[in-house]
């Protein structure tokens, strides 16, 4: 295994926080809008919605899913669209999704990948 | 103690379960790094897709802070130490920080 690392540029960093459960369905529209992969946890988050909807806030449930999800510059727009429809974020209380830019990333690329982009470029 | 604009990288890293712990006692041991943590997640990517269903294998993530003059070196060290290296295994990114609070380190007594 070499010990280069090689690293990528122009990436962001989709962050959605959503309402537990829709974490699956809000995944699987990212993937078909182009992501290579997503990785979800649970968290327990509150905000001003949860005082101000419904009978004691009960509307608005404290147990999030938070959905990490890395694409390309050009593909984040789009994928944060769908992810943004699916999980109906237009609607109050629902959640929030926001992009980060990364300075850079690295992963495992197969070498034969890399041989094909270097010989590209000369 | 007031937050400082302080050169900082956070460096998180998404690597398979079970080896959050042991990178941490790694990154203290070897890098002198002292602050960090590590929370399980679900992951899907590449190496796990099936036909139209979700097939999530369990994942940890590491996030630490650290200064920008070893950011390349700590992310390097990351990256072999959770064995990103390795096909579906995971990814490390960087990001700028804004605003941070210092880390102060206990006096030992």
């Amino acid at each position: 295994m070499s010990d280069e690392i090689v690293v990528l540029t122009d990436a962001v960093l989709i962050t959605a926080i959503v309402q537990r459960g829709v974490a699956d369905e809000v995944v699987r529209a990212a993937r078909r809008a182009g992501a290579q992969g997503a990785t979800v946890f649970y968290a327990r988050g509150m905000g001003v919605r949860q005082r101000h909807m419904g009978v004691l806030g009960v509307t608005v449930n404290a147990e999030k899913e938070v959905i990490y999800i890395v694409a390309s510059t050009d593909q984040a727009d789009h994928i944060f669209e769908r992810i943004f429809t699916t999980a109906k974020l237009d609607t109050p209380g629902m959640g929030m999704a926001y992009v980060t830019p990364l300075e850079k990333m690295a992963t495992y690329i197969p070498p034969e990948l890399i041989e094909k982009f270097s010989d590209s470029e000369l | 103690m007031k937050p400082v604009a302080t050169p900082y990288k956070a460096i998180t890293c998404f690597c398979p379960g079970g080896r959050g712990q042991r990178v941490l006692e790694d990154l203290r041991k070897e890098m002198g790094i002292n602050c960090a943590f590590v929370h399980h997640a679900r992951g899907i990517g590449v190496g796990n897709v099936q036909e139209k269903k979700l097939f999530y294998i369990e994942r940890e993530i590491i996030t630490v802070l650290v200064p920008v003059d070893r950011a390349d070196e700590i992310f390097r060290f990351l990256y072999f130490a959770t064995g990103i290296d390795k096909p579906h295994a995971g990814m490390i990114v960087m990001e700028k920080t804004t605003r941070l609070m210092p880390i102060v380190e206990p006096v030992e007594l």
